[in-house]
């Protein structure tokens, strides 16, 4: 996928955060005492551990898929990447699997893609579960329609939908069952009038998709470019854990079948 | 493969600390699969932790301990270690090597608790500890067969750190 101009910066944020001494526990003061600073930085999952007496200190650094945000073309590559995901139904799109580097936007690891329940009927995708309710965090990482796309964007999808349907379904028979192509056809129409509703805003001549008019209509789950800067965001440093945990906890959300 | 081998796949080849082995594989770690140390073979890929974790979490499972590359995407590095009560899941990805001792270091008191505390766990219960870097992370004792978690006091924070309290205050 060759999506994204520009050269891609290196993204990175610092942390440091004092355990309270009431949460340190008789097993982190042993170690605290042994000078195992491996140990506690991996109890704490932290980039870097500091003991001044006996105070304890983690840090964590982020660092973002590459992605810059002040990139309007590849702010632009990531809707070509969430419509996509949309159409085939992608429910692992994390930053692991997707990078940005030397300009190109590069998509990896698409196996979980062309899922029969990866269906926006049954209820947010975000709240399906792969091990049927064992692990809670392991909802769906795919986002909804997106909320603005430009006029290429537009006209692909119409294209796609109206003209070239029966040769996606052809094609896809190779490959997939005939439930796998009916749920990628129920995406598809669902997209196709998702662009042509009023929840969908396209680019005019002169906007992109930095502009204001776009940028307005965003959230983190409804763009990977808006994700991208939530996961940036220094309080957020608990990583893709914790993006899933607040896709779970918002109350935007539907509740979980 | 011998011990010696095992050591130096971790050491030389990927560059990381030797992972804890728990008692009584300490001598026994042998090559099981392509890239995959244990004390027995999964018979799963590595890269597939749900079918570790729908196992662990659905029946009985005998004592194991496994370690390697998962390669997929990005190489992973996998430690999956079932030890009593204890059900232990570590996934990280082989370029956060920082990242990776850490968490082996980390592994060794909760082992060290487990062992100090095992007698006081009933019977049926059991922990079950997520540390992945894609498959999201937590840490909940499970009773019974299927277990179940709740939702709701699933912390997705630090999952080992949490084992280590779970097991350290019975």
């Amino acid at each position: 996928m060759d999506m994204a101009e520009g050269k891609s910066p290196t993204v990175q944020t610092r942390e440091v955060k004092e355990v309270l001494q009431t949460d340190i526990t008789a097993e982190v003061r042993n170690l605290m005492k042994a000078n195992n600073l491996k140990a506690l930085a991996g109890l704490y999952d932290a980039d870097f551990i500091e003991m001044k007496d006996d105070r304890l200190f983690t840090g964590k650094t982020t660092f973002s898929s590459g992605f810059n945000p002040a990139n309007a073309k590849s702010a632009e590559g990531l809707v070509d990447l969430h419509i996509m995901d949309i159409i085939t139904g992608q429910c692992d799109r994390h930053p692991g699997n997707y990078k940005v580097k030397n300009g190109q936007l590069k998509a990896i690891d698409n196996d979980c893609s062309f899922g029969v329940n990866a269906l926006p009927e049954k209820g947010d995708v975000k709240k399906q579960r792969a091990l049927k309710g064992f692990i809670p965090n392991n909802g769906s990482l795919m986002l909804r329609m997106p909320p603005v796309i430009n006029q290429s964007q537009r006209e692909q999808i119409t294209n796609l939908y109206e003209k070239n349907r029966q040769a996606l379904q052809e094609g896809l028979q190779v490959h997939l069952t005939d439930k796998e192509i009916g749920a990628t056809m129920v995406r598809l129409e669902k997209l196709y009038r998702h662009i042509n509703s009023s929840d969908c805003y396209v680019l005019q001549k002169g906007e992109n998709f930095l502009s204001e008019n776009a940028v307005n209509r965003l959230d983190p789950n409804n763009s990977y470019w808006a994700r991208e800067l939530m996961v940036l965001n220094p309080d957020q440093t608990g990583g893709w854990n914790n993006l899933r945990k607040s896709y779970r906890q918002s109350a935007a959300l539907p509740n979980p079948e | 493969m011998n011990p010696v081998d095992f050591a130096s796949y971790f050491r030389d080849n990927l560059e990381l600390d030797l992972p804890p082995i728990p008692s009584p594989y300490e001598n026994k770690i042998k090559l099981v699969a392509k890239s995959v140390f244990g004390s027995a073979n999964p018979e799963k890929l590595l890269y597939n932790l749900d079918d570790f974790l729908n196992e662990v979490v659905s029946k009985p499972v005998k004592d194991y301990v496994v370690m390697g590359i998962a390669e997929k995407g990005e190489d992973t590095v996998c430690y999956y270690a079932v030890k009593g009560p204890l059900a232990l899941f570590v996934q990280l990805p082989l370029s956060q090597k920082g990242r990776i001792n850490n968490a082996f270091a980390a592994i060794k008191p909760i082992f060290d608790a487990l062992e100090k505390n095992q007698g006081k766990i009933e019977k049926d219960k059991r922990l079950l500890v997520v540390f992945s870097h894609y498959r999201g992370s937590g840490c909940q004792w499970i009773t019974g067969h299927p277990g179940e978690i709740d939702d709701k006091k699933w912390d997705p924070n630090r999952p080992l750190l949490q084992a280590l309290n779970a097991l350290s205050q019975l």
